[in-house]
């Protein structure tokens, strides 16, 4: 198997080479997007993330063995837009205990979650500052390490440290004095609280 | 449990993209992949294209105003470099005393003249690969560059009313460098749009209304930050926020008051940098502030005698290997040469120049981020069902139809309703029933635009 920053540098000669780049990572793009904003918006953010990096592969860091960090950040841009509409959607979450994103879904039950931590969980995610979620749900959903975050953000590797201790101060705080640790404190990288 | 736990937990089961979701994203993404074959493949065009489509609409060109001020930035020889938020301080102070040009009454244009240059970068086949190996670590030598500048002159009419003509000329290519014009010879010398002649009719280009906007830098700073300022709109940003403040100093009809506001802003603005003084892409004079964000420095040329903006232009910050260019290579530029208020469109102006031309925006949902469709016609909501009949419109209806969140309708169209919002002349269309449709998005219902 080709590693992806060979298959993307083999699309400048032969483009059609860069769909192999799609069937890879289609499906973790569009459910990372799904997740934060409905299967709706994620089908054609997704779509795009894909026709902007193919636009863009000359760009590509050729060093970056795995087009993951690349392709997030693509979409972390495209999601940029649609930020109020995500807190909408996370308040209206937060308030009424019923998440817009799974009611988007035939099948999956609107689960009524009335669990006070989830919903203070919620709220607190709403009251994030747009940079400092995009380092946390690239995190604790997309799953990528602290350099991949700062590659897919264009940020020092320091800058994605200090905004994800600072969301993850904020949310500490928001779900109460039981949690111990003091807001902004640095975390250790491998999460877990000390 | 620690916080990161309980967000995994969030969200956590939802199910895979639909097959029909993933397959229309790849047949979108082949298509694109399909175009871009055909030789050759133009690439990586600057980040300058966005303002460019704006530079079409190019609503006025700050050219030299005739009156003579003394100079007061760089008195004399003065070798004393002032600090940047004197040097702007200083324009804004000037810019207060400017008179501003008035908008055009009726029968009347504002025409500018202007001269832009963009880098357009083509690649072709490197010969070179065909009889060695081909570096994998660096793609971009696999193929061989040509780099070349076209510029042209462009001249914009626009009336009170927002519509009007504009016209732009291609002027002779600029290779920059000898080994580059080779390279376009080695390709079989494509044509690069030398000489062509673009003319055509403008429509839905209103003048920035400055009357409710504040002149207090902080408040004003803080609306463009927000981008709150109808038409004055853009993606989240610093660099944004300073690509804006210029596109608002061009309109050398806004009051002076408020001109004098921008150039306070930008004295505020966080990492700009005073380039002290330069040459305008023409020649002129002026003093240069500049915004580097990540491979690009975009920098404001001001005339210190009169704070007019004299030109902008985009420069690579440092070498940008998949453009063979070095650092410093001018990627982009616009100089305004000449702006004042005229009687006539001109000379052959094309049919419809000068008048409102009816648009209008099928909507799929009604939000304007959905996909739309742009047609120009009498009767939108007509425009718009015909869209729909036909099918072009309705792919997300069609799905929640299936899956039982909404009724099943014998006739595909749902009922529309038509808004108005900032832009004169443009009509929106979105699904829905009654006004308040309209009204959640920040628009009114248009006339007669019950469906």
């Amino acid at each position: 198997m080709t590693l992806d920053s060979e298959a993307v540098s083999a699309s400048l000669h032969t483009p059609a080479g860069f769909a192999t780049i799609f069937d890879r990572h289609f499906d973790a793009v569009h459910a990372y997007l799904q997740r934060r904003v409905g299967p709706d918006l994620a089908d054609e953010l997704a779509a795009q993330t894909f026709l902007v990096a193919f636009d863009k592969r000359g760009g590509y860091d050729p060093a970056q063995p795995d087009a993951r960090p690349w392709l997030f950040g693509i979409a972390t841009n495209l999601l940029r837009r649609h930020h109020r509409d995500e807190v909408r959607q996370l308040r209206a979450y937060a308030r009424s205990a019923e998440d817009p994103v799974l009611d988007a879904f035939d099948g999956v039950e609107a689960r009524l979650d009335a669990s006070k931590m989830r919903r203070e969980l919620v709220d607190a995610l709403a009251n994030v500052p747009a940079e400092e979620l995009d380092a946390l749900l690239l995190y604790a959903w997309a799953e990528l390490s602290y350099p991949e975050i700062a590659d897919a953000l264009d940020v020092p590797t320091g800058t994605v440290r200090s905004r994800l201790s600072r969301a993850r101060g904020r949310i500490r705080a928001a779900l109460g004095a039981d949690q111990p640790q003091a807001f902004g404190q640095p975390v250790p990288e491998e999460g877990g609280s000390r | 449990m620690n916080e990161i736990d309980l967000l995994q937990e969030l969200r956590a089961e939802l199910p895979g993209p639909r097959a029909e979701s993933r397959a229309a994203a790849r047949g979108a993404l082949v298509a694109r992949i399909e175009q871009s074959q055909r030789p050759p493949v133009r690439a990586a065009v600057p980040a300058w294209r966005r303002s460019r489509l704006r530079l079409v609409a190019a609503l006025a060109a700050a050219a030299a105003l005739l009156v003579a001020l003394p100079t007061l930035i760089l008195g004399g020889d003065g070798k004393v470099q002032p600090g940047l938020g004197q040097v702007l301080r200083t324009a804004a102070a000037v810019a207060a005393t400017q008179p501003a040009e008035p908008p055009p009454g009726p029968g009347q244009y504002f025409y500018t003249r202007s001269r832009e240059a963009y880098l357009t970068t083509s690649f072709g086949p490197n010969p070179r690969c065909a009889t060695h190996p081909c570096d994998r670590e660096h793609p971009w030598e696999a193929t061989r560059a040509w780099s070349v500048l076209v510029p042209r002159i462009r001249q914009t009419w626009i009336g009170a009313n927002g519509a009007g003509r504009a016209r732009a000329v291609a002027a002779k290519p600029e290779f920059l460098t000898a080994g580059q014009r080779k390279a376009w010879k080695a390709a079989g010398s494509p044509h690069l749009g030398s000489g062509g002649v673009e003319d055509f009719a403008l429509s839905g280009q209103p003048f920035l209304d400055t009357s409710n906007l504040p002149t207090e830098p902080k408040a004003l700073r803080r609306l463009i930050e927000a981008r709150k300022i109808p038409r004055v709109d853009g993606p989240p940003g610093k660099a944004e926020t300073f690509t804006l403040v210029g596109d608002m100093l061009r309109d050398t009809y806004v009051p002076p008051a408020f001109r004098a506001a921008l150039y306070r802003v930008v004295a505020e603005l966080p990492k700009v940098e005073l380039r002290g003084e330069v040459k305008d892409p023409v020649g002129r004079p002026g003093i240069g502030v500049a915004y580097t964000k990540g491979s690009t420095t975009h920098e404001l040329i001001f005339d210190p005698e009169t704070s007019a903006l004299l030109g902008e232009r985009e420069v690579a910050a440092h070498r940008i290997p998949e453009l063979q260019v070095p650092a410093g290579t001018e990627t982009g530029s616009v100089t305004y040469l000449e702006s004042k208020v005229v009687d006539s469109l001109g000379k052959e102006a094309p049919p419809g120049a000068g008048h409102l031309r009816q648009s209008i925006g099928c909507y799929e949902k009604p939000s304007l981020h959905a996909s739309a469709a742009v047609l120009h016609g009498p009767d939108p909501i007509a425009t718009c069902t015909k869209l729909w009949r036909e099918g072009t419109m309705g792919m997300t209806l069609k799905r929640l139809e299936r899956e039982g969140k909404i009724p099943k309708r014998p006739d595909k169209t749902p009922n529309l309703i038509a808004c108005e919002g900032d832009y004169p002349a443009v009509t929106y269309v979105f699904p829905g029933y009654g006004p308040s449709v309209c009204r959640r998005l920040g628009m009114r219902p248009a006339a007669d635009g019950e469906g």
